[in-house]
């Protein structure tokens, strides 16, 4: 049975990413502006996949996110929701648009501010390139 | 004359590099470009990927340039990164294109990056997986961030009026260990 209600430190999130701009697959890099929230808005929106296997990962994005995004997913960055709080922000579940899907909250007001913390993000994240079939 | 040698920092390679970038024409970076232009009968393939990765030591704007233009023009609509981001308007194109003509000669080439806000990152990065990241709108602003270890950070913000402001150089010399 899928846990959606909460979210601890030790699970694991994935933020989809739709740009090849937003990564760099030569050295296995998710960008910080990934994870940067868009104009206007102070969350990034993940899904927790704590336990899902790698093809339900991909298969909730292609089909619960990819046709709202107008784009293909080309790829996705995993971290642990520790990491998000060792960068000074959180993850709190909202599970309107999917019972997994969750934000990353607390950014700064501080434009500066949040480049770092989405740095942060990304030392942590691990790039994981869609491929073909999956 | 140029041949299959390694690139390094030593005279007849500057050579190359100055005649490269003294050309009137850059165009798009490509091996075939570079090769044509230069006219040399060498082995273009090892030269080109040797001058390419030389400029972790020598910073050639045109190269960043080149790569702001692409960037630009793959981020130039609304939603370019799928989560509504807003498109990189000519004016912080403009402005980050002045940026990069006014930087100093000891870096090494930035990674572009777009922001989902509209404005435009130039990272860098050294071999000790130090970073620092500076930002531009459009608004002669410049928001900056840097990490120089554990624990060893820093962000802020400067106004661009055309010259790079001193906490901004302050960084990039910290990171690429810069003395004067």
């Amino acid at each position: 049975m899928i846990d959606n209600v909460t979210i601890e430190s030790d699970d694991k999130i994935t933020r989809y990413l739709f740009g090849k701009n937003q990564f760099a697959s030569s050295n296995g890099r998710v960008k910080y502006s990934a994870f940067l929230p868009p104009n206007g808005k102070n969350e990034t929106s993940v899904f927790k996949i704590t336990d899902l296997k790698e093809e339900d990962i991909w298969k909730i994005g292609d089909i619960n996110v990819a046709p709202n995004r107008g784009k293909p997913i080309q790829a996705r960055g995993d971290l642990f929701v520790v990491n998000v709080q060792n960068a000074g922000l959180e993850v709190e579940m909202e599970t309107t648009p999917h019972e997994l899907h969750a934000n990353i909250i607390g950014w700064p007001d501080h434009k500066a501010a949040r480049i770092l913390s989405a740095k942060k993000l990304e030392k942590k994240a691990k790039l994981l390139l869609k491929v073909d079939g999956v | 004359m140029i041949g299959t040698t390694v690139i390094g920092r030593n005279p007849l390679n500057e050579e190359a590099i100055n005649e490269y970038l003294a050309l009137k024409q850059y165009g798009h970076l490509t091996q075939n470009t570079f090769a044509t232009q230069l006219n040399k009968p060498f082995g273009t393939n090892d030269v080109f990927k040797t001058f390419l990765s030389y400029n972790r030591n020598w910073f050639a704007p045109q190269l960043v340039l080149d790569k702001l233009e692409l960037v630009h023009n793959e981020c130039a609509s609304e939603n370019w990164d799928g989560y509504d981001a807003s498109p990189i308007e000519d004016i912080a194109f403009q402005e980050m294109r002045n940026l990069i003509c006014a930087l100093p000669s000891f870096i090494s080439v930035p990674d572009v990056i777009p922001e989902p806000d509209g404005a435009i990152g130039l990272e860098w990065e050294n071999d000790e997986g130090h970073s620092f990241i500076i930002s531009l709108n459009g608004t002669n602003i410049i928001n900056y961030a840097g990490m120089f270890g554990e624990d060893i950070e820093t962000y802020g913000t400067e106004q661009f009026k055309g010259n790079i402001p001193k906490a901004i150089l302050h960084n990039l010399k910290r990171l690429f260990e810069y003395n004067e």
